[in-house]
This record gives structure tokens, C-alpha cells and sequence, in this order.
């Protein structure tokens, strides 16, 4: 898997049904044609449906590349929501092609920021790990990782709606353990942190 | 007095707006990621469904319409793999 390791941390799979052999055994008689895949195995989608590979990665990494995702995938998503309410009761059969789509996508946004700004999105996301996934936290991280997410993949974060200078890019958090986000004696910021597209704070 | 308690509600209403945006923050980190979640979902009761029918039809034959509506109605129960271990 291309997605590194961070991606298949502590996630489900499907449970393979490892006791054919003995259920054969134990039933025997006139139930064994039920056998196939065991009453109770791993009964994957039919073949008409095409496959699609989850996304696969824990709330943490999710939280962390969430703008990112919706920067990219906003269209797709639209698309799938629009698609469930449109179909009340049984969108989960009628929005499987859509579902996919965003899956896909999702999954490409994943796969180019590990390709392209690993060590930042791991020091972001295992920052949230260690702050009970507040954002506010982070922010040291977040900037460094929204700045090589910028210049790599031109995908910025923006928060709708925002009042004022937007959250993410004050350069006090009041919540913050830590409120003041500069090293010491380094010279104190400007009002607010320039936006990752213009030039991001040394930090 | 007056001067200290004018200070502390200013700050105060300063930490009701930055409340208010992060807040903010963390319903949209949240509306990106629900289709994701929710497709990923969607995608295992699906599966899980027409399993069911193919092992009901299986064992019993037939599909009993257990609703009078076609509406997708969510299992109450599941059933699991008798064991866990690999």
C-alpha cells in the first residue's frame, strides 16, 4: 500500500470466516450447501458493483486533512448529498456510484499529502492525537503542514463564514495552552499570520 | 472597579467570538468529511443487506417482504462471526 503505514492504523477489516473447514465438518448432513461463504464469513459486495478501496485512515489524520478534502472534493460531496436527499429511504443503494466517487477522491487528497508532506501531516495529526483534537493546539503544525499542502497541491484551507481575521490564522490562540505561537525572543507577529498562499511565519 | 470590570467582560466577549470560530472550524472540518464517512457506511449496509437476502433466500428460498414499503430500513440486529479470532 502506497499510503504508508498511517493509513491502516487501527482500522477494521473484514472479518475472513477462518472456520469453514470445521463448520463443514460439524453440520455435515443437509446444511452444508449453505457453505459457501459460511453463514456468518466475509460476503463481499457482488461483482456488479465495482470496488472501491476505503479511505482507511483513523479520525486524527481525517480531522487533520479534513479541509483539504473538502477543498478538493467539495463537488463530489455536494453531488453525494444531493444524491441521498434526493432519495429518502434508499440512497444507500442509489448513491453507491457517488459514494465511490468521493471515496476515490478523499482518497487522493490522502494519498498526495502523505506522497507530499508527510512529516508535516504526521506531526499535525499526531498533535491532535496528543490534544484531544483541538485544532487550536496545533496550530504550529497545522501552518507548517498548510503551507507544504499549498505549495505542493494547491489546495488551501478556508473556513466559510468566517468572522474576522479567519481562526486558523491568528497568531494567538487565547485557548491554546500555549497561546503565544512564537519561539522565544523571536519578534512578535504581525496582527494576523499571512494566509499559506502568501508567505507562512517562520517559525 | 468599573475600570477592572469593563476589562474582564471585554475579554470575556474576546473569548465568546473565538469560541464562536472555532466552532465554526470544527463544524466544517465536519461537513467535509460526512460524505466520506457516510459513503463508507452506506457502502457496508449495502453489503450487509444483500447478503442478508442472498442467505434468506438461501435458507428459506424466498424473499419475505417483512415491510409494507420499500423503503431501506436498517437492521435492528446484525449478525456476526461466530468467531473472531483468525
Amino acid at each position: 500500500m502506497s499510503r504508508s503505514r498511517i493509513a491502516s492504523l487501527g482500522r477494521r477489516r473484514p472479518i475472513q470466516s477462518t472456520r469453514r473447514g470445521r463448520q463443514h465438518r460439524r453440520h455435515g448432513g443437509p446444511e452444508a450447501h449453505l457453505q459457501p461463504a459460511g453463514p456468518c464469513g466475509h460476503h463481499p459486495l457482488p461483482d456488479s458493483v465495482p470496488k472501491v478501496k476505503e479511505v482507511g485512515a483513523t479520525s486524527a489524520p481525517l480531522l487533520s486533512a479534513s479541509f483539504f478534502i473538502g477543498a478538493r472534493c467539495q463537488p463530489y460531496n455536494d453531488d453525494y448529498m444531493q444524491c441521498k436527499t434526493e432519495n429518502p429511504g434508499k440512497g444507500e443503494f442509489e448513491c453507491l456510484k457517488e459514494g465511490r466517487r468521493v471515496t476515490r477522491c478523499a482518497a487522493s487528497v490522502v494519498d498526495d499529502i502523505n506522497k507530499h508532506c508527510l512529516d508535516e501531516f504526521r506531526k499535525h495529526w499526531q498533535c491532535l492525537d496528543n490534544n484531544n483534537h483541538q485544532l487550536w493546539q496545533c496550530r504550529k503544525d497545522e501552518w507548517k503542514l498548510n503551507k507544504c499542502v499549498f505549495d505542493n497541491l494547491k489546495l488551501e484551507k478556508t473556513i466559510p463564514e468566517a468572522q474576522g481575521i479567519p481562526v486558523h490564522l491568528r497568531s494567538k490562540q487565547i485557548y491554546a495552552h500555549y497561546p503565544a505561537l512564537r519561539d522565544p525572543g523571536q519578534a512578535p507577529f504581525k496582527k494576523a499570520v499571512d494566509a499559506p498562499g502568501a508567505e507562512a511565519p517562520a517559525l | 472597579m468599573g475600570a477592572v470590570c469593563t476589562w474582564g467582560f471585554y475579554k470575556l466577549g474576546q473569548g465568546i467570538r473565538e469560541q464562536n470560530e472555532l466552532a465554526r472550524e470544527k463544524m466544517w472540518s465536519r461537513i467535509h468529511l460526512i460524505p466520506l464517512l457516510q459513503a463508507e457506511e452506506d457502502r457496508d449496509l449495502a453489503r450487509r443487506h444483500m447478503a442478508d437476502q442472498a442467505r434468506e433466500k438461501q435458507l428459506t428460498g424466498d424473499n419475505i417482504k417483512v415491510y409494507n414499503s420499500d423503503r431501506y430500513v436498517r437492521p435492528t440486529y446484525a449478525i456476526t462471526p461466530a468467531s473472531t479470532t483468525k
